[in-house]
């Protein structure tokens, strides 16, 4: 896995924080599990349950001692003398009866004869239990040469108790003495934890600077291929966070920057086509006039009698009339294409304004002469009621209106649909513009040519000039505005003006 | 025990390795005697038994010697005896309880006396050291015995109760009683948690293996 620049910076600083806070943790963590462990863990412990062990083994001393002092009681008792003395069983055995009655430990009495012969027992059933008791059998000799055997029992839970105790105490004594040992576990296993802490801290903050770093890398990717030129560039945007809110800023500088550009090349180019237009009305405009009277010369001075070359002076004369009146119109077109102004901005209404300049006109006169005996379409004005607020000059805001609506008729009535059509001029405000929209439901205009439309003396109809839109476009950029052309949802075409709100105007 | 006892003294045989070649170890007179091309050897080491390893054998605890005598051939180990003795002075019988084990006996014994639990855990009497496939490369050659014997070295056993301890603290019944550490830290516990609590160390005169 590659990781960029910023990735590694990001990655270096968790670890430094992870190094600087985890090692801190470690030195205390090492210092609190070593205390800890020898607050558990110690020599002093081990010395007291070691004594414990002692005080067991010093308590079975004493079982031990007592037993012995028990048997002794029993073979030297005056009682049991005397019946074996007279060779009396039954006192023997009522002897034998009360010494296991005074006795709890004794479980068992023999008397053993001097012949080897067992001459009286006595014996506790519940106390011969091994598996409770545990048994020892002492033997006494008595004066008459023969043996007193005493069985004498004592609980063996203490010798099972001790023998587990024994069996703690070496194990803590092994703890202890390995208490170096067992605390540098405990600190491996700490320092385990850490590292997995750390690794996980890293993989988290890769992941999500991975999906941070990504984005900006896509960011950094677009703004150098904005820096080739490319102000296509459109960076997705998902998101709320501020990278998201950088990529939209970022998008909007260029389409900014691109439209700027667009506007500044768009008009670089209209002034030329101006400087264009000027010189053509001007060479144009110049020997019109003494064409034309040279001609109504020719043709007032003919005296003659030729009948048909009169009319061929007077056909010629009204050509050159005609011609001379259409250059006339064109070179007047030049002329005013070439003198367009400088647009003097004022605060307006763009609805009124549209209210104003539109309200009432009759699109039957907006028609050509070609066009004259076609159905004029319906003018439809969907105004915002709305103030919408904008600076413009009126008068060249006017003109380019006035352009695009006959435009728009022209073309409805041209394409005869039935029922005679409509041009719809609509004002809105969206997204921080004022809209101005003029939409027909007339043929449209192909998708291929829309972007040519406005270049000057591009033009798709027979006696156009090709200034018009051009007319249009130079009006809306100088009013910082911008202008497109899309398919209108009636149908036709569709002219949509967008121009900056005026300052404190509601977005 | 018969299974696991090839396996202790592989096991034994190599931790023997260094054991008895670094450092001065004693030197004493070892009985060998060579029967079936197999040694056996014999010696006391009752008088390195102090008054310190008196007391610990009477304490009434369990205690245990483990004596294994290496039979080496220079610095490595060609064969080796394993015996041990668990004793526990019964104050209530006051006798020796002690139980035997070695490769050839299994055996439960008493004895009244300390010396003789000593003579019978201390003293090596004709105690066969290995096969005599052990030292069938090794013959006309020289080798050496030595005795390593540890007063309560850590059990298999030992080391499993120590890692329950670390593991569960409070105790193995109580519920919830695990330690979270202690159950990682049970998981690297072995055998170098400790050494035997006493370690006597000596070795034989050089033996000439027989031809």
């Amino acid at each position: 896995m590659r990781l960029s620049r910023f990735e590694r910076r990001i990655v270096a600083a968790i670890v430094a924080v992870a190094v600087v806070t985890l090692g801190g943790a470690l030195w205390f963590g090492q210092g609190a599990v070593s205390e800890a462990y020898a607050v558990g863990v110690n020599e002093r412990v081990l010395g007291q349950l070691r004594e414990s062990l002692d005080v067991y083994q010093m308590h079975f001393v004493t079982l031990r001692r007592d037993a012995e002092r028990t048997a002794d009681a029993v073979a030297f008792h005056r009682a049991g003398h005397a019946a074996l003395e007279a060779e009396d069983d039954e006192a023997l055995s009522t002897y034998l009866g009360r010494s296991v009655e005074r006795y709890p430990n004794v479980a068992r009495v023999v008397v053993i004869g001097p012949d080897g012969g067992e001459l009286a027992r006595r014996e506790v059933g519940e106390r011969l239990d091994e598996e409770q008791n545990r048994l020892l059998t002492l033997e006494r000799p008595s004066e008459q040469g023969g043996l007193w055997q005493v069985t004498l029992a004592t609980p063996r839970e203490p010798f099972r108790a001790h023998q587990q105790s024994s069996d703690v105490v070496d194990v803590y004594a092994r703890l202890v003495g390995g208490a170096s040992y067992v605390s540098s576990f405990y600190v491996g296993v700490y320092i385990a934890f850490l590292l997995s802490v750390i690794i996980i801290a890293l993989a988290v903050g890769i992941i999500v600077s991975r999906r941070v770093t990504r984005r900006v890398a896509v960011l950094a990717e677009a703004t150098e291929r904005v820096g080739q030129g490319d102000l296509s560039v459109e960076v997705p945007s998902d998101g709320r966070d501020e990278i998201a809110e950088l990529t939209r800023a970022f998008n909007s500088m260029v389409r900014d920057i691109k439209h700027s550009r667009d506007r500044i090349e768009y008009l670089q180019r209209i002034g030329a086509w101006q400087d264009f237009a000027r010189k053509l009305a001007h060479e144009i405009k110049n020997p019109l006039t003494p064409i034309q009277l040279a001609v109504q010369q020719v043709h007032r001075t003919y005296d003659g009698d030729d009948e048909r070359y009169r009319r061929t002076l007077e056909d010629a004369n009204a050509i050159v009339e005609e011609e001379v009146a259409t250059l006339r119109r064109l070179v007047g077109e030049f002329s005013e294409f070439a003198r367009l102004p400088v647009a003097a901005l004022e605060d307006a209404d763009l609805g009124a304004f549209v209210d104003k300049a539109l309200r009432g006109v009759d699109p039957k006169g907006l028609l050509s002469p070609e066009l004259a005996d076609a159905e004029s379409p319906r003018l439809v004005l969907e105004v915002d009621e709305a103030p919408t607020p904008v600076q413009i000059d009126a008068q060249m805001l006017r003109r380019a209106l006035d352009n695009l609506v006959r435009n728009a008729v022209q073309a409805v009535a041209a394409s005869g649909p039935e029922g005679g059509g409509r041009v719809i001029v609509a004002t809105r405000t969206q997204g921080g513009e004022a809209i101005v929209e003029v939409r027909d439901d007339g043929p449209g205009i192909a998708p291929e040519t829309r972007d040519r439309v406005f270049d000057p003396y591009f033009t798709t109809k027979g006696d156009g000039t090709g200034l018009g839109l051009a007319i249009v476009k130079k009006v809306v950029l100088e009013h910082q505005g911008a202008i497109e052309c899309t398919a209108a949802p009636e149908g036709g075409a569709c002219f949509r003006i967008r121009l900056p709100l005026a300052a404190g105007a509601p977005s | 025990m018969k299974r696991a006892l090839p396996t202790a003294i592989v096991a034994l045989t190599l931790a023997a390795s260094v054991a008895f070649a670094q450092g001065s170890v004693p030197q004493r007179r070892f009985g060998v005697q060579w029967r079936d091309g197999v040694p056996r050897v014999h010696f006391s080491a009752t008088d390195l038994a102090d008054e310190s390893l008196r007391d610990q054998l009477e304490s009434g605890v369990w205690e245990r010697l483990v004596m294994r005598v290496y039979a080496y051939r220079g610095e490595e180990p060609a064969a080796v005896a394993l015996r041990s003795c668990r004793i526990h002075w019964d104050v209530w019988l006051q006798h020796y309880s002690v139980q035997f084990r070695s490769s050839r006996v299994d055996r439960d014994e008493t004895h009244r006396t300390m010396d003789a639990v000593l003579d019978r855990c201390l003293v090596a009497r004709r105690v066969p050291v290995g096969r005599a496939s052990d030292y069938r490369e090794h013959r006309g050659q020289s080798v050496y015995f030595a005795t390593l014997i540890e007063l309560n070295p850590l059990t298999e056993a030992q080391v499993h109760r120590l890692r329950r301890w670390l593991a569960r603290p409070a105790g193995g019944g109580r519920i919830g009683g695990e330690a979270f550490f202690g159950s990682f830290v049970s998981l690297f516990v072995n055998r170098r948690i400790g050494q035997a609590q006493r370690t006597l160390r000596f070795r034989s005169q050089p033996v000439r293996v027989p031809r």
